[in-house]
């Protein structure tokens, strides 16, 4: 796997659950990685997973149907998938594309860890 | 091969492989901030591209990554703005077939479209005459726009 395509996230368990900060753009190249480490996490039915945004400056709709697919498996498990931290830009897609609607969306990590 | 139009600003051709998307984000963007645009409407511009680049390489071409995609780009003065053209030559479709899906549908994938019509002026779909096809997006600056007498 090359740099464009490899995706660092950070893995930080919670007392119900997992956390993950993936580090850069989340595109077509680098979807599939975040789509793998979602898919390991959610493995063991966790009741919670907070996604942090916080260091991803951009996501395409690529990113975006990767979370829309994390959400499916969490609702069918019963987990709460919670998303935090976005940038303006990361944002500004997620409400054209009606994300928000859908995800649980919040400001903060701390919030993410009360919803 | 080479685009219809004459004269581009810039002119580029990549691969349709993923990995190429990031740099091709910058350099528009960066372009786009030099004519001008604002740190939102280049972030736009970028999006718009990368979706349209990611159908061709997913749907166009089946994610092979050995095909050719040309970039064109014009800054337009009246608007003031930028104009790109996206050609390539994977088989040709119906453009009424180049929708975006309806948005209370919540499924993964069918956004591209969608996001590209939302973020541009101005979205052309068709078919090449030489074959394969072309998208022309053009983004005006809004403070820019020249009123009609």
């Amino acid at each position: 796997m090359s740099r464009a395509t490899e995706l660092i996230v950070d893995i930080e368990t919670l007392t119900d659950g997992f956390l993950l900060r993936p580090h850069g753009d989340v595109d077509m190249a680098r979807s599939p990685a975040f789509r793998a480490k979602l898919t390991e996490a959610l493995k063991s039915v966790p009741a919670r997973l907070v996604v942090d945004l916080a260091l991803v400056p951009y996501m395409d709709s690529c990113g975006l149907a990767t979370l829309i697919e994390a959400l499916q498996i969490t609702r069918a498990q019963k987990t709460k998938l919670i998303v935090c931290n976005l940038s303006t830009r990361v944002r500004s897609v997620f409400e054209l594309s009606r994300l928000t609607t859908v995800l649980t969306v919040v400001d903060s990590h701390e919030q993410a860890l009360l919803a | 091969m080479k685009p219809d139009f004459p004269a581009p600003h810039l002119e580029t051709c990549i691969l349709s492989r993923p990995e190429l998307l990031a740099p091709v984000r910058a350099m528009l963007e960066e372009l786009a901030a030099r004519i001008g645009f604002d740190e939102t409407a280049c972030g736009h511009l970028a999006l718009a591209i990368d979706e349209a680049l990611t159908n061709i390489i997913r749907h166009g071409y089946n994610n092979n990554p050995d095909q050719n995609i040309w970039i064109s780009a014009w800054e337009l003065s009246n608007p003031t703005g930028l104009r790109i053209q996206i050609d390539d030559l994977a088989p040709q479709i119906e453009v009424s077939q180049l929708k975006g899906r309806d948005l209370d549908d919540i499924r993964p994938g069918g956004l591209g479209v969608h996001l590209i019509h939302s973020l541009m002026d101005l979205v052309q779909f068709s078919k090449r005459p030489g074959g394969g096809m072309r998208l022309v997006v053009e983004k005006y600056q809004p403070s820019k726009i020249t009123p009609p007498l």
